[in-house]
């Protein structure tokens, strides 16, 4: 491991405790209602979210179909210009 | 029941994990691996939260990262095959063509 690898690594270690210090010195109130939440509540999916999840689907749709288009076998076009084989 | 604490401590510790892994790491397949734990660290907050407030909005937002990231690293992975056939590895520092 070279020089920065240990400053990033020391970064990242005094961050992770720094964060976990604070999270124990502030102590989270117990909030008051307890209810507990179902899985039927779960349908605000299908009316708070569902523009997004509309859109979502539609995102893994592309998504699907640009992956498999950019890893077809394609003989001609290379990433460094000009062509190849 | 498990204190809040003890999510938020795991869900940094990922965090920590996973932004190391990313800005050290030279192979792209451990870099897209990085990022998939940072987004589960932002997916333990959200559903801890959720279950702390008791607010169902923070397990549908993870659920919506969990197929963006499915999406990401599908493409992710279309582009590493087709950077490893043309540049034969996946060495990051290798990759500096649009490099200004």
């Amino acid at each position: 491991m070279n020089f920065s690898g240990i400053i990033k690594l020391g970064a990242v270690v005094v961050l992770v405790i720094l964060v976990t210090v604070a999270l124990g010195v502030y102590t989270f109130p117990v909030p008051e209602d307890i209810m507990s939440t179902k899985t039927a509540d779960l349908s605000i999916l299908f009316t708070k979210f569902m523009l997004a999840f509309e859109v979502l689907a539609i995102l893994l749709t592309a998504a699907m179909a640009g992956a498999i288009v950019l890893a077809k076998k394609d003989k001609k076009i290379s990433l460094k210009g000009g062509e190849t084989q | 029941m498990i204190p809040i604490e003890y999510y938020l401590a795991l869900g940094i510790t990922l965090f920590g994990v996973g932004l190391y892994g990313v800005m050290t790491q030279r192979n792209i397949i451990k870099i897209l691996m990085c990022i998939e734990i940072m987004l589960n660290a932002v997916n333990l907050n959200f559903v801890a939260y959720s279950s702390y407030l008791h607010n169902l909005d923070g397990q549908v937002f993870a659920m919506f990262i969990i197929a963006v990231a499915a999406a990401e690293v599908a493409v992710g992975l279309a582009i590493i095959v087709k950077i490893s056939r043309t540049h034969g590895d996946v060495d990051i520092l290798k990759l500096n063509e649009l490099k200004w």
